[in-house]
Order: C-alpha cells, then structure tokens, then sequence
C-alpha cells in the first residue's frame, strides 16, 4: 500500500468514533493482541499500533491479564484484586482491582487512600454501592478516593502508558474506563545547592533530577497564573515527559510555537537528559559554540523566563535548558545579578579579558617568539631567549605539548573519583611543570603561559562555552605557530565571523552588541544597576526556521507503525 | 537571493563603511598627500569632502529613483540595454580593480612590516580568503561585523594619537599655506580618490532601511572619516614634519613612536592585528560590490557560487598586476586619482542626469511642494517606463 494511503488509514484509525474501537471484551481482540505481542521483540513495538484505539472492556479478568501481558509479568507490577463491600442492594459487591507499579508508586498511599476507602469505608458507612456500572464508576471517582487528582481513561494504551509512568488504575468489573490516580513517588536527591553554578550571595536551590519537583521550584517563584508549562513526551521509548516553560505575555509567542514546533520534531528513542534535546533543536549544528543556556538553577530560568525566554525542563535531569540564548549571556554568572552590579561589572569584564587571553595568550606568544622578536620589548625578550636557549623545541611544539598536556590533567581531574583528584594536582604541578623546566624540555615562560591560561578558561561560568573557547584556542595556536600575527588576525576574524552568523532560535548570537540594540548593552560586559535597566530585552521576532534538520530526523523512522506520543495530544 | 532582502539599519551602514573606506586611507594616506601639500596636507581632506558629498548625494538620488534595486539593475533601464549593461560592467570594473589594489596594500603592509619572508601572494591570498568568507555571509554579517570592529578601531586610533602627543610638535604644521590653495586642492583631489568610494552606496543603498536614513547615515560617516584623516595627518605631520612624505605608511610609524612612559610600549602588533581586520573588512565590502554588480548585470539568479572565484581572480590580479610597492605607491598618487574619478562621480552621474531627463524612477521623495496630483502622474510615468 503506498505510505500516504497507509497514513491516512492509521490517522483513520486513530480518530474513528469508540463504537467503532475494538473492546478488550471481545475474544477475537484479546486473542490478536496476545498472538502479536507473544511474537518477537519487533512487534513489541509494533504492538503500540496493535494497541491503537483499543478499549478497555468490561471484564476484569480479561483487563487484567492483557495489562500483566503487555507489561511482561513485571514482577513490581502491583495487582490488588478487591471486592468494594457492598450495603444492602448488592450485598456481593462489585469486583475491583488496584494496579500499579510499587516502584514508580506510593505503595502505602495507595493502601491507604485507595484500598481502604474502597474495602472498608463503604462497609462501616453502610453505603449503598450503586449497581449501575456508570454510576459506580463516578461515585468510586467521586466519593471513594481520596486522591486529589482522579481521571478516567477509556483507552488501553493511555491507561497503560499512564501506569508506566507512574500512576494508579482501578478497575471494576463490569465498567468500561479504568480510574487513573496520581500517586507517583519514587526517590529522588533532595533539593540542593547547584554543584556546577555555586554562588556566595543568591538562591542556594538547584533543581533536581524530578520534573515534578523542579516545576515546583520555577512555580513557587512566579507568582503569576500568567506562567505557563506546556507538557510533552518525547522519546520513543523513555517517554519522557517535557515540559516548556514560559511566560505568557512576555514570551514571544512566535518563539514558544518555534520551540513546541522543534520539539515535536524530535524522533528519538530516548531522552535520558536535556543535552539529547539540545542536540536536536541548536540552529547550528556545526559550530564549537553552545546556542542553547543549560542551568541548574532555578532563579537563573526565572530570571529568563521574566525576559521574555523559554525554558525547556525534561524529567530525570536537574538541567534545564534556556532559548534563545547570546554568547553575552552564557558568560554571564548567576552570582553577577546578586552582587552590587559595581562588582558585578568588574567581574564581568575581568572574564572577558582572560576569555581573550585565552584564546590569544599563547599563540600571541609562539607568533612573537617564532615570527616577531622584534615587537617584544627588548628585556623580556632576552629573557625569554634565555630561558628558550636550552630547550630543543620550537615555541609552537612547545606550548601545544603542554596545552595538551594541560588538558590531559584537567580531563583527568574531572573523570578520578574525588580522593585521589588530589593526586593528579600534585603530580600535575610538580612532576610535570617543574620537572619538565629543570629538565629543559620546555621553558619557564611556556608553562606559565599555559598555567595561567588554564586557570584563566576556568573563569568562564558555563562549562561548555568554556569548551568551545579552548577548541578555539587550539586552532589559533596552530595558525599563529604557522602564519604569525597574520595567522592570527586572520584566524581571528573569522573565529569572530563565525560568531557573528550564529543564531540561537532566530537571534543573532552575539546580540545585542551586534546587531547593536543600546538599550540592552546594560546587561552584556557591564551589568547596570538594576534601576538603570528599565526595559525587557526586544522579543525576538519570527524566529528563523532552521534550514535544514538533521540526518539522524530522517533514519529514526522506520518504525512507521509507532506513534509518538506528542501526536496523540 | 536577492540583496536587498538583507536589512541593514543606517547606523550599521555607518560603521560598515567607516572601516570600509577609511582603513586603507589612515595609514598610507598621510604621505601621499604630503608629497603635493607638505604640512599643508591635513587639509587635504577638508578638500576633498564637497566632491565626496557629491557622490554620496548622486547615490542618494540613484537609490531614491530605483529603491530596492543595485546600479547594474536600473543602468539598463535608464541607459538602454548595451550601455546599461557595458556601464555595469565598468563599475564591476572599479570595484574589482579596487579591491585588487586594497588586497596589494594589504599584502605590501604586512610584507613591510611584519612578515618580511612571507610571500606577498600568500597574505593577499589569506586577506581575499577571510574577505570572501565574509561576504558569503551576505550583507548583514557584513555590517554586524563593522558594528564589532569599528567602535574598537577608533578607540585604537584615539589611543595612538594619545601616546603619540608627547612626540607632536605644533610647529610643524606652519607656515600655513606656504604655496597658497592649489597644493591643498591637488592633494584633495588625490584623497577623492579615497573618500569617493563612497560609490558603494550604489550597492549599500538598496539593503537599508529607508533610504534618507541611509544617505544620512553615509554623510555622518564621511565627517567621521574625513575628521579621522584630518587627526591622523596632523599627528603624522606635527610628529614626522616634512619627514611624512617619506614613508609609505606615516601612520604606522606614528604608532611605533608613541609610549606612555615604561608603562605601555609596542602597540605596534595591536595596530597591525587591527590593520589587517579592518582591511580585510574593507577588502570584504568591495569584494559584495563587485560580485553583486557583477552577478546582476549578467542577470544571474545566484550571487554567492561566484564569491570565491572572483576572489582568487582578485587576489591574482592583485599579485600580478604590480611589481612592487613603489610602483604601487606611484599608482595611487598619480594614476589613481583620475581614473577612479570616471567611476565614482561621472560614472553614477551620468546615470542619473539621464534617468532625470527621462523623468524615471520613482521621485516621491523630490519635495513635499510637489502635488499630489503630479506626483502620481509622475509615479505613473516611471513606471511605465520599467
């Protein structure tokens, strides 16, 4: 069948009136359903076709041996079979059972709020259980259950999704819906300080790796019902849920449909953390450069959020990304907006000047000592020929040696666990820098160039700017140690160039510096005091849509029967 | 991609062209016109600025007539399709030879001063690459990356005039006007040959916004260049005297004299990595004009395929065409001047006396005394004549 017929059959499919949906009370559905799942793993995923738009039926028995089926006889699967005790009208009462997953679940909650009410409360009220299904199944919502979120689903597969994710069914015998409730809990880390974004003066919270609990954190500081979380899933597999976040009225809404436009867009198995989501929706994807703000912090996403942002939040990690974002932006520390903007303004330009310097720093020193002895003032330039007399290497082998080096350790120091991170230091320090100088395979100015580049890449306060910075500064390094100070200039402008083109979901990059937008400059290399920055930076106006999408979007369909779920909505 | 859909504001218009004309001018300018006017030359540019206005104000009217449309598109129209067409290609003309000559400046100035064994062809070669590079971005990366550069630049510029004051001796300047005006104006007439290349704007114009802003703009950034070339004469004379028209760059020199005590010394590479940039900048916009004209008075769809060869043929024309710096030097100073005045005046001129005699394009923004009912007579007939 060719693919646009077989795609208009499936939308079909999925939107056909229930009358026409197949029912698990029907034994030819059940029997299909059980053939195709007990096939192969490929159908397994198939089966969410199979699944499509079946109901759930009346007989519990059958219910439940589909929902054990299809989750694989999970042995955490919780299967509570009970009789809602009936008063005088039905004195066998009505069959129920409780289902959930013990490790996504409260199972005491569960006891407690739903297994009681239902075996017990009704007998010592001496409530008359209704004997009509549909009634039965509103006075269980109704007067039963004391959860405070209660849903009905009509749908096998949403009733078995909603149970991998954590929430609890009741299902009678005799109704056609399942009750769905809310009793998600599971371990999480507790709410604290950042580790990757410190700050001395501030908000100590940081987020967590449970969507729940970092909403809550974003919630609890907007007071506003302006506050928006618009909720998808994504990830074909890990379904995880995705939340963007945004202020209404202040959020471009072109931006926040530019956003929900590129998320849905996404087609991948999983989403384990924010970065897999970040890699799908940059404009750019050739670039060393971050185009996307990742934070753990909550009042850093307020404080976007308040600027007209859009937050994208994932369950399972504590790092939120932040769009559209500017070069200016991802230098800037969270600290800079909590300290007297004076400091603030100092610091900030202090990490601009030693992000320079660590791009040009040592390649500025190889072009010198290679190309240009002659701009060097006359003192440091015997010294540093004194220094370079005995050492066998040219000044470009030199520098890259220990810039490789360099990075060898700090890669190490990240990976060790914490105890013996000690260790590297110390072998760091003294073997190789002193050891390398005595032993005249380097010389002195070169490891205090590298050292104090190395410190100067740590002032930078998103890690992963930082990183694209020291990529940078390899490939001036080579150029310097090639073509001299043209080499550098030359490299540098395009280096430049490259930043200029780059665009963070339709805005220039390094915006608002250029394209030049003076109101904005108060908060770029300087920080304002707050009084002076009295304007919400321009919205970003029609985003530009991205000119091509990735390859990884057009191999990552073969699976055609499987819906995602970001359809169904 | 047609140009004009890139949206430049007027303020990034200025800082695309200060660099964009100015930077070859400041270093090298000094000592040619100190040759015809000695101390007499920082005048120079005063001089020349009514010409320069000049063609500003014909590029004005030009895009005022034909908004939204490049030289080598409205010629035809105005001139008939063989001279259209031929006249697109004698601006094609200038801004390649143009930019072949900026691209030999910037290959002898760092042959000169900092690379004395690198070949010529190779810092031409890497000063066309960046510059094509760049325009392939198109227009509005070009203009963001005057708005980096150019504040920056006149910081620099400002700087070595500060540490050069301690060196700068007033009596050099006088006796004033020793051998009357025609010195003066003979070397104004050779820095036109700079400050006229503001016959970009025959390109330039059509991606602003708002044309009078533009031309606005544009007349802002010719008192910013003029005025950058009246201080850097000044230094230079009241630094070197009648040493200026010595040296090939007196600019660079000026920057090599000035210290600020022990405490800063050798801003000389900073200079130079500042040179480089905004000469490749300005090798950049001259290499848009001639791509684009070229590209449109051939009619073809696409500009960029033709960036990069017609930079390797410009960096090729540059290294060939010449000898050596001296030949170079004579060029600018005597050949230059004149030829360069048939393609930034004469040339736009003549477009517009003859689109003015035949009433075309649109002529909306003549004057408000014009009423409304002419004026749409007027509008009609232009458009009846596309």
């Amino acid at each position: 069948m060719p693919n646009p017929l077989r795609s208009l059959f499936a939308w079909l499919k999925r939107r056909r009136p229930a009358f026409l949906r197949p029912s698990l009370d029907s034994r030819s559905v059940q029997r299909i359903l059980q053939e195709r799942l007990a096939r192969s793993p490929e159908a397994v995923e198939k089966g969410n076709d199979v699944l499509t738009g079946v109901r759930i039926g009346r007989r519990l028995d059958a219910n439940l041996s589909v929902i054990r089926q299809l989750v694989g006889d999970a042995p955490d699967l919780v299967v509570r079979e009970l009789v809602i005790a009936g008063g005088a009208g039905s004195p066998s009462g009505a069959r129920a059972a409780v289902v959930f997953f013990d490790t996504l679940s409260h199972a005491e909650r569960a006891a407690s709020q739903v297994i009681k009410p239902l075996l017990y409360d009704a007998v010592r009220d001496g409530v008359q259980v209704p004997a009509d299904p549909q009634r039965l199944a509103d006075w269980i919502c109704t007067r039963m259950i004391n959860t405070a979120n209660v849903e009905t689903r009509a749908d096998l597969q949403q009733l078995v999704q909603d149970l991998c994710q954590g929430k609890t069914a009741v299902l009678v015998e005799g109704v056609d819906v399942a009750i769905v409730l809310d009793l998600v809990g599971y371990d999480t880390r507790n709410v604290e300080e950042p580790m990757g974004e410190p700050v001395v003066r501030g908000p100590r919270d940081g987020f967590v790796d449970s969507l729940q609990t970092n909403l809550s954190l974003i919630r609890r500081r907007i007071g506003s019902p302006l506050l928006r979380f618009d909720r998808m899933i994504l990830g074909r597999w890990t379904q995880t849920p995705v939340v963007i976040a945004y202020i209404h009225g202040i959020a471009d809404p072109d931006l926040v449909q530019e956003v929900r436009r590129r998320l849905s867009a996404i087609d991948v198995d999983g989403v384990i953390d924010t970065s897999y989501i970040e890699e799908f929706i940059e404009d750019t994807p050739y670039t060393v450069f971050p185009q996307v703000l990742n934070t753990e912090r909550p009042d850093t996403v307020v404080a976007n959020l308040l600027e007209g942002r859009v937050a994208i939040l994932a369950d399972g990690t504590p790092f939120a990304l932040v769009v559209p974002t500017s070069l200016w932006a991802l230098m800037n520390a969270a600290e800079d907006y909590y300290q007297r903007w004076d400091g603030a303004t100092l610091v900030r330009m202090l990490r601009y000047a030693l992000v320079a310097l660590v791009v040009l720093l040592p390649s500025s020193y190889v072009a010198a000592t290679t190309f240009h002895p002659e701009m060097l003032p006359s003192t440091m330039l015997i010294s540093i020929a004194a220094a370079r007399e005995a050492v066998p290497f040219s000044s470009f082998t030199e520098v890259l040696l220990m810039e490789i080096t360099f990075e060898a350790l700090r890669e190490a120091g990240v990976r060790l666990p914490r105890p013996i991170g000690q260790t590297i230091g110390i072998v760091g320090a003294i073997v190789i820098g002193e050891a390398a100088v005595s032993a005249q395979i380097v010389s002195a100015p070169v490891v205090i160039i590298v050292a104090f580049t190395g410190i100067s890449s740590f002032v930078i306060p998103h890690f992963n700017v930082g990183i694209g910075f020291r990529i940078a500064r390899f490939y001036i390094l080579l150029l310097a140690g090639s073509l001299g100070l043209l080499g550098i200039s030359i490299g540098l402008m395009l280096l430049i160039l490259h930043l200029i083109s780059l665009r963070s979901f339709g805005q220039p990059y390094l915006a608002p510096v250029s394209p030049m937008r003076w109101s904005e400059l108060a908060d770029t290399f300087v920080r304002l005091p707050r009084w002076l920055m009295r304007r919400r930076p321009e919205p970003v106006r029609a985003p530009t849509r991205r000119r091509r999408d990735f390859p990884a979007q057009e191999t990552g369909t073969q699976g055609e029967g499987a819906v995602r779920a970001s359809d169904q909505g | 991609m047609h140009p004009t859909r890139a949206r430049i504001n007027p303020w990034q218009l200025a800082v695309l062209l200060i660099p964009g004309i100015g930077s070859t001018a400041v270093l090298g300018l000094p000592a040619i016109t100190a040759a015809f006017a000695r101390q007499d030359a920082w005048m120079a540019p005063l001089a020349a600025l009514p010409a320069s206005a000049l063609v500003i104000w014909v590029c004005g009217r030009l895009a005022a007539r034909f908004p939204e449309e490049t030289f080598a598109e409205y010629a035809p129209k105005v001139l008939g399709k063989l001279p259209g067409k031929l006249c697109g290609l004698l601006l094609f003309w200038y801004f390649f030879h143009l930019d072949a000559a900026i691209a030999r400046e910037f290959a002898d100035f760092l042959v000169a001063t900092a690379h004395p064994r690198t070949p010529a062809a190779l810092a031409a070669a890497l000063g066309g690459l960046a510059a094509a590079v760049a325009v392939r971005h198109g227009p509005e990366i070009l203009a963001r990356l005057g708005e980096l550069f150019t504040p920056i630049a006149a910081a620099l510029l400002l700087a070595i005039v500060g540490l050069a004051y301690s060196s700068m001796d007033g009596s050099l300047l006088k006796p004033v006007l020793e051998h009357g005006w025609r010195p003066v104006l003979v070397s104004g007439f050779v820095t036109q040959a700079f400050t006229g290349q503001f016959v970009l704007l025959l390109v330039l114009l059509p991606s602003v916004n708002g044309v009078p802003a533009g031309v606005k703009a544009s007349y802002g950034a010719l008192a910013v260049i003029a005025a950058a070339l009246v201080l850097v004469s000044v230094v230079s004379l009241s630094v070197f005297g009648p040493l200026t028209a010595n040296f090939v760059w007196p600019f660079f020199k000026v920057a090599r004299v000035g210290t600020f005590g022990a405490v800063l010394a050798r801003i000389e590479p900073l200079v130079i990595g500042f040179w480089i940039g905004g000469t490749c900048l300005k090798l950049a916009v001259h290499l848009y004009a001639a791509v684009i004209t070229f590209a449109y008075t051939l009619g073809l769809r696409h500009w960029r395929p033709l960036v990069f060869p017609m930079g390797a043929l410009m960096v090729a024309y540059a290294i060939g065409h010449l000898n050596n710096l001296v030949e170079h030097h004579r060029m600018l100073a005597h050949f230059w001047p004149p030829y360069t005045q048939v393609f930034q005046l004469i040339l736009p001129a003549l477009v517009l006396l003859v689109a003015a005699v035949r009433g075309m394009g649109d002529r909306r923004e003549q004057g408000p005394n014009e009423g409304g009912a002419i004026q749409d007579g007027k509008e009609a007939r232009g458009h009846g004549a596309d």
